[in-house]
């Protein structure tokens, strides 16, 4: 049996370059041919995705059973055991009661929710005795970071406008003009970093 | 003499002062309500004032992106447009391109009263579209064939509030969220390709990236946070917990202003003291 000329990895990067280029011209040319079949494109991806979901659930499933079976640390062992047993729970009451009512988003409502909630107040605290520490006057520069940080601070806090009239005009200037236009650098920035590193990558050009 | 005063020093600047401080105030503030003003922002203003001047009939899109972490910031601002698009002749339907949306809008559903409006008819809800970007790209071309059926298994054809709605052109408005980076992703896909206008409900942090699109006419209006949640409250005369979130954050900010000078003050005593 003859190998194939073309090597996979190399077919896989053909057809990468062909959908992708496609879907970057069908967006700029306005031509109905190419409107439709990128149109098409896109659900076929949609599909796509739902599958790599369903092979992230085996693969981690695959991950934490080895671990489960074969590590030597109690721990991980313990870990993996009761994670899996979380996940296949909630999987199949998902699938068997629905995700709608009943106790699958009793689950996610009474334990989840809460549970993202505290995970992202906490740092709110650090942030506090950070801002603390970041906003140490030493030279010239920290002086006007300090001095732009706090009329922020006024501007941003609810009752400053209502009860004291044209004192957060500056911080509301400093969020509307400067802040914006350095968002507005760093969007372009990103931007145009992430189209040469699409292009290389659509092109099979390594990224690592 | 010195050792105490410098250990009671060391015990005020103690992070974990900082942090009971905190606590105790946030409590307090809560269980007892100062009820300080707010003045709106005009950003606020301009969501309200659009919405409320949008033709009868008209259909709203609300891609409701939102993980579970950005509930309380973002979610007032929710819960304060779905009582807004009650109380007015549009109709709306939501859907989501992250996979906890549909969890999260339990929590929507469980505090606003949809029963003035008939399900299928003037509103409907949409499950997760799976593929980011591209869901959002196909969602705008080919709206039929994405939201296949509802998140109860209705299909789209037995929904009569999506008759009619074949693409982002037949879309009146696009309500986004911004606590992913999803919002970015109907500029160019939605916004720009098709002219729908949009208006994004952002947490804190993506605000300034929002008023970088408004300033550009890409986006209609944006409401900022918790802030902006309240402010809408407020200009629907429906006061809700925002509002009563926002004591709370004044206090925060003027505590933090106040440490902020007094630990560069004493700073500053420090170093001409030594000298």
């Amino acid at each position: 049996m003859s190998k194939s000329n073309v090597p996979v990895k190399q077919l896989a990067i053909i057809i990468t370059a062909l959908f992708g280029f496609w879907m970057i011209f069908e967006y700029f040319l306005n031509i109905p041919v190419m409107k439709n079949l990128g149109a098409e494109f896109s659900l076929w991806s949609s599909l796509l995705i739902s599958f790599f979901l369903a092979i992230g659930l085996v693969n981690t499933s695959t991950y934490h059973l080895k671990k489960a079976r074969t590590s030597k640390d109690m721990e991980t062992k313990v870990l993996s055991t009761y994670f899996l047993a979380l996940l296949f729970i909630a999987t199949i009451i998902g699938l068997i009661l629905g995700t709608n009512e009943g106790p699958y988003p009793f689950l996610y409502n009474s334990t989840f929710m809460y549970m993202y909630a505290f995970q992202v107040g906490i740092p709110g605290f650090y942030t506090f005795s950070a801002a603390l520490k970041a906003y140490k006057v030493r030279n010239l520069e920290s002086l006007i970071f300090l001095v732009a940080g706090v009329l922020v601070l006024l501007a941003n806090a609810p009752a400053t406008s209502a009860m004291m009239s044209g004192v957060d005009v500056i911080g509301l200037w400093i969020v509307d003009i400067p802040l914006v236009a350095f968002n507005r650098a760093m969007q372009i920035t990103m931007g145009v970093g992430l189209v040469a590193y699409c292009i290389r990558t659509l092109m099979g050009e390594r990224t690592e | 003499m010195t050792t105490e005063k410098t250990d009671f020093k060391r015990l005020l600047m103690d992070n974990r002062v900082i942090y009971v401080l905190l606590t105790i105030l946030i409590i307090a503030v809560m269980l007892s309500p100062l009820g300080l003003p707010i003045k709106t922002l005009q950003t606020s203003r301009d969501v309200v004032d659009y919405l409320d001047n949008l033709p009868s009939g008209s259909v709203v899109a609300i891609a409701f992106d939102m993980i579970p972490s950005a509930w309380t910031e973002i979610g007032s601002s929710h819960v304060a447009l779905a009582k807004h698009l009650l109380s007015l002749d549009v109709k709306f339907f939501y859907f989501s391109v992250v996979e906890q949306g549909p969890m999260v809008i339990n929590n929507l559903l469980d505090k606003v009263d949809f029963s003035d409006k008939e399900y299928g008819v003037d509103y409907a809800i949409f499950g997760f579209l799976p593929g980011s970007e591209t869901a959002v790209n196909s969602l705008a071309q080919k709206t039929r064939e994405m939201l296949v059926a509802d998140m109860y298994g209705a299909p789209i054809d037995d929904l009569p509030v999506m008759d009619g709605i074949n693409s982002a052109e037949d879309v009146d408005l696009l309500m986004t969220t911004a606590s992913t980076a999803t919002y970015e992703y109907y500029v160019p896909h939605w916004v720009q390709a098709y002219g729908t206008p949009a208006i994004c409900l952002a947490g804190g942090g993506q605000y300034p990236s929002i008023l970088n699109y408004m300033a550009l006419g890409l986006y209609e209006g944006g409401l900022n946070g918790q802030r902006g949640g309240a402010d809408y409250e407020f200009l629907i005369n429906r006061p809700g917990n925002a509002i009563k979130l926002m004591d709370i954050q004044t206090i925060l900010h003027y505590l933090l202003i106040v440490f902020i000078v007094g630990s560069n003050v004493s700073h500053l005593i420090n170093r001409s003291g030594k000298k």
